[in-house]
């Protein structure tokens, strides 16, 4: 069992029973004691569990609730930087889910009269403190990414347009388009496609070239791509062809920071 | 008893009590002094209380948003200095102007101490001295004493108990706010379990718990109570049906019902009690007796209301005589899960 696993049983059985010894979480989870300690000094230091002699319990207040956007999506992203670029104030746009569009949501707290629909929780957090305006589409949560889909999800898509819509996926060809692994999750992002005016990629560079499960936005359809120097130029010739403008962030400017 | 409860309850003491020396402590825990000396340099270190002088206190942070009324430095005396100067506060704002000789009656020290503590408190800005007596700066005519922690330790409580009333494949709904947002966090169903919120916390504490199929309402953000409000999000609650809804509000009266403070959030609760079976209302002692401007739910739409111990037992039975079932909190709740 990997340790990620075992920790996020540990949390589960607290969770329920409010307190255990290391004895009964070695028993719940089968492994050793000296085990159940490591992990519990780990999840202690995050502020998920509270510590004791012998044991540990699950904490009174959520210390993780009020974390800083800044903490989880601040991290330099030469792509989100370029993307913020191209939105401009007053508009409408469609943010879908990813941790690279999370960062360009963090990027974009400052603009003026932005309205933003998203499917993606990391971009409400994002964007909680700032005055740009949220709509959330709803739908069932997808945990791993925090992300919603379903129907519900797709439905605001129906009844409303938008300028822009940011997209990232797991892979982008000039032959095809954008891709996703996820077939429920490329069902939401071709439903923003579809609402949007014009439809932003942006592709860190390792995802130049392939091609993912399911089809979400055909090469047509995508106005802009906003990618680094490690995609495929071949690639990148292939999307310009087809009409694709294309952004290339320099990521040396990262290493400067 | 392990050392987490141990510290629990010593927490608890010191939440109730402002400030209690380390014999008392050793004394009420059934516990060596040098244990509750370690215990204490352990939530010390937590930053949930402070350690001083012979004792525990509450660290200035749970009160003013800053350790405004220091360590303390020189006392000697039952009192600790800054427990002192904290009841000296309290007084001055619940009177608006005292005098000193009122304020050393008040926390049981001489003039000249009280007279010092004022000199501090003057220079921390919480505050006015006047000739013989003290009043409180008009920029702080509000208690800066908000009862968080006690609060918190309540509402963990009743989140642990209001968990036990969630039964077999059942689909619910839960409104945004602390007290529910804290039951989420305790909820581990062995069953599958649809839950259908507007609150993005929520949606955050059950996004990976297994049995829980978690679906969010659409709408604007809130940015500050982080949840989705406005036409969208009462429309999806209003597409939905469900067993049981779990809501908290922000008053709680026999004649008025559960009410609330902010009108987007509340027309959300109130879709919520339309849409549900039967209501449940977790509602700490804070919210007893209290009338917010907007409605939520008639006590008659009430089923269920969870709240802590120190509610009066005529309260009780008031809202049982009214067809509420209410479950009271016993002290060992939290722990015992």
């Amino acid at each position: 069992m990997f340790a990620t696993e075992r920790q996020r049983r540990i949390l589960e059985h607290l969770r329920a029973h409010g307190r255990a010894s290391v004895r009964d979480l070695a028993t719940a989870v089968d492994c050793s004691e000296v085990t159940i300690r490591r992990d519990l000094l780990m999840l202690g230091q995050q502020g998920l569990v509270d510590r004791s002699r012998g044991g540990a319990a699950f904490p009174l207040a959520d210390h993780t609730a009020t974390l800083q956007p800044q903490e989880v999506h601040g991290q330099p992203s030469v792509l989100a930087d370029l993307a913020a670029e191209l939105v401009k104030d007053g508009e409408t746009i469609a943010l879908g889910a990813g941790t690279t569009i999370a960062k360009l949501a963090a990027r974009l707290a400052d603009k003026v009269d932005l309205t933003v629909v998203t499917n993606s929780l990391l971009v409400g957090d994002a964007l909680a403190a700032s005055n740009v305006h949220v709509v959330m589409t709803g739908g069932s949560l997808r945990g791993s990414t925090m992300s919603l889909v379903g129907g519900g999800a797709e439905r605001i898509f129906s009844e409303l347009g938008v300028r822009r819509a940011f997209l990232s996926g797991d892979g982008l060809t000039s032959t095809w388009g954008l891709s996703a692994a996820d077939a429920e999750s490329a069902s939401v992002e071709r439903a923003i496609a579809a609402a949007s005016e014009e439809v932003v990629v942006l592709a860190e560079g390792g995802t130049v070239g392939v091609d993912a499960m399911t089809l979400t936005v055909p090469c047509a359809r995508i106005s802009d791509v906003v990618t680094d120097e490690q995609a495929d130029p071949e690639v990148l010739e292939g999307l310009r062809a087809n009409g694709v403008r294309v952004h290339t962030a320099t990521l040396l400017k990262a290493d400067q920071r | 008893m392990f050392g987490a409860e141990r510290r629990q309850r010593l927490l608890d003491l010191v939440r109730n009590r402002g400030a209690v020396s380390i014999r008392e402590l050793a004394v009420a825990l059934d516990a060596s002094e040098a244990t509750i000396r370690r215990d204490v340099t352990t939530l010390a270190n937590r930053g949930v209380l402070m350690h001083s002088h012979g004792g525990a206190m509450l660290p200035g942070v749970e009160f003013g948003g800053d350790d405004l009324l220091g360590q303390d430095q020189s006392s000697t005396g039952s009192m600790f200095g800054a427990h002192r100067r904290r009841l000296i506060c309290e007084v001055v704002s619940a009177r608006k102007a005292v005098s000193l000789r009122e304020l050393a009656v008040a926390v049981n020290s001489s003039e000249a101490t009280v007279r010092r503590d004022l000199v501090t408190l003057e220079r921390r800005g919480l505050v006015n001295r006047s000739h013989g007596g003290a009043s409180i700066p008009d920029a702080l005519d509000v208690s800066p004493w908000p009862r968080i922690s006690s609060v918190v330790v309540a509402k963990a409580r009743i989140a642990a108990l209001a968990a036990t009333l969630i039964g077999d494949g059942d689909a619910i709904m839960l409104g945004a706010g602390t007290t529910v947002h804290a039951f989420a966090r305790r909820l581990a169903p062995r069953s599958p379990l649809t839950v259908l919120t507007n609150s993005i916390l929520v949606a955050r504490a059950l996004a990976e718990t297994p049995h829980v199929e978690l679906v969010l309402t659409g709408g604007a953000l809130d940015g500050s109570a982080h949840a989705l409000v406005g036409h969208a999000a009462e429309r999806w609650v209003a597409d939905h049906r469900v067993s049981r809804a779990f809501i908290s509000g922000s008053g709680l009266t026999i004649d008025r019902g559960l009410s609330g403070s902010d009108s987007a959030l509340s027309a959300v609760d109130r879709a919520i009690v339309e849409s549900a079976r039967s209501v449940v209302v977790l509602a700490d002692q804070t919210k007893i007796g209290i009338d917010s401007p907007y409605d939520v739910a008639p006590v008659t739409r009430i089923h269920d209301l969870v709240t802590d111990g120190s509610i009066e037992d005529d309260v009780v039975r008031s809202f049982a005589a009214r067809g509420v079932a209410v479950h009271v909190t016993r002290p060992e709740t939290a722990l015992a899960g």
